[in-house]
């Protein structure tokens, strides 16, 4: 069931990302052993191929993988509902991968000669 | 009539994972919540469980972080408290949560990730149905 569970979240993060203005929340219950998720507005439950297309490609891969474990996609008019979500995806950040690593360079900011230096003196360094 | 309070006393990191692939192609990260409670109602105390994730579609990068936040409160009935609990609480825990991953990030070397201010109301329903009541 962790497993499943982890497979799940992992997806349904991917499916989030690949769409627009969506809110997915996930819940696993105990009581009918059922991963329930949630996908909101009705819109793209019901008509957005795009979300259609990775819902069937997520049933596919999960049963295939799970054979054992049972899965429900709801939406907000649907009987079931969500009570107590595992998690909640509503908001998304944009992260510009240009520059990621802090560009720390020694070799920029001190020349050979002050490095040669700097060997003299290492209780400087490490302070 | 006795002042009536809703407090916030402190928080703790109860997990903090960081992972991150160095074929980080990141575009666009997705940040979900998950929220719980214990509250105590005699004794006047609530602890809030607020998981925050943040990850790109690939995982390269991969930030869970699960935080309690300790509330203390004195002189509210039950339905005045429901606000304090499911609206307040997480909003007043939230810049922590915000400000330890910004930290986190600038201190693992890469861009910080600085989460914007969100509005959590919508956590409450589930929240609601997510806090049993129990001896703190």
């Amino acid at each position: 069931m962790k497993e499943a569970k982890a497979f799940l979240i992992s997806n349904l993060k991917k499916i989030f990302l690949k769409l627009e203005n969506v809110e997915i929340s996930y819940e696993f219950r105990d009581s009918s052993q059922t991963h329930i998720i949630e996908v909101k507005p009705n819109s793209i439950y019901k008509t957005c191929e795009k979300y259609i297309r990775e819902e069937i490609e997520l049933e596919n891969s999960f049963y295939e993988n799970f054979p054992s474990e049972t899965m429900l996609f709801i939406t907000e008019d649907s009987l079931s509902k969500i009570k107590s979500p595992d998690l909640v995806l509503k908001y998304k950040l944009a992260y510009n991968i240009a520059n990621t690593y802090t560009p720390i360079l020694l070799s920029s900011l001190l020349s050979k000669n002050q490095l040669a230096n700097a060997g003299e003196n290492n209780y400087a360094l490490a302070a | 009539m006795d002042n009536s309070f809703f407090q916030f006393d402190s928080f703790i990191i109860q997990k903090s994972v960081f992972e991150l692939n160095q074929n980080l192609e990141v575009g666009e990260l997705s940040v979900g919540f998950k929220s719980a409670g214990k509250l105590d109602f005699e004794k006047g105390k609530f602890n809030l469980e607020l998981g925050i994730f943040i990850s790109d579609s690939t995982e390269a990068l991969k930030i869970e972080i699960d935080s309690v936040g300790f509330f203390n409160f004195e002189n509210l009935d039950r339905d005045s408290l429901s606000n304090f609990l499911f609206v307040n609480a997480p909003a007043i825990l939230f810049p922590y949560l915000r400000a330890y991953i910004s930290s986190l990030t600038t201190l693992s070397g890469i861009r910080p990730i600085v989460l914007p201010t969100l509005n959590l109301t919508s956590l409450r329903e589930g929240l609601e149905s997510n806090v049993e009541e129990v001896a703190l």
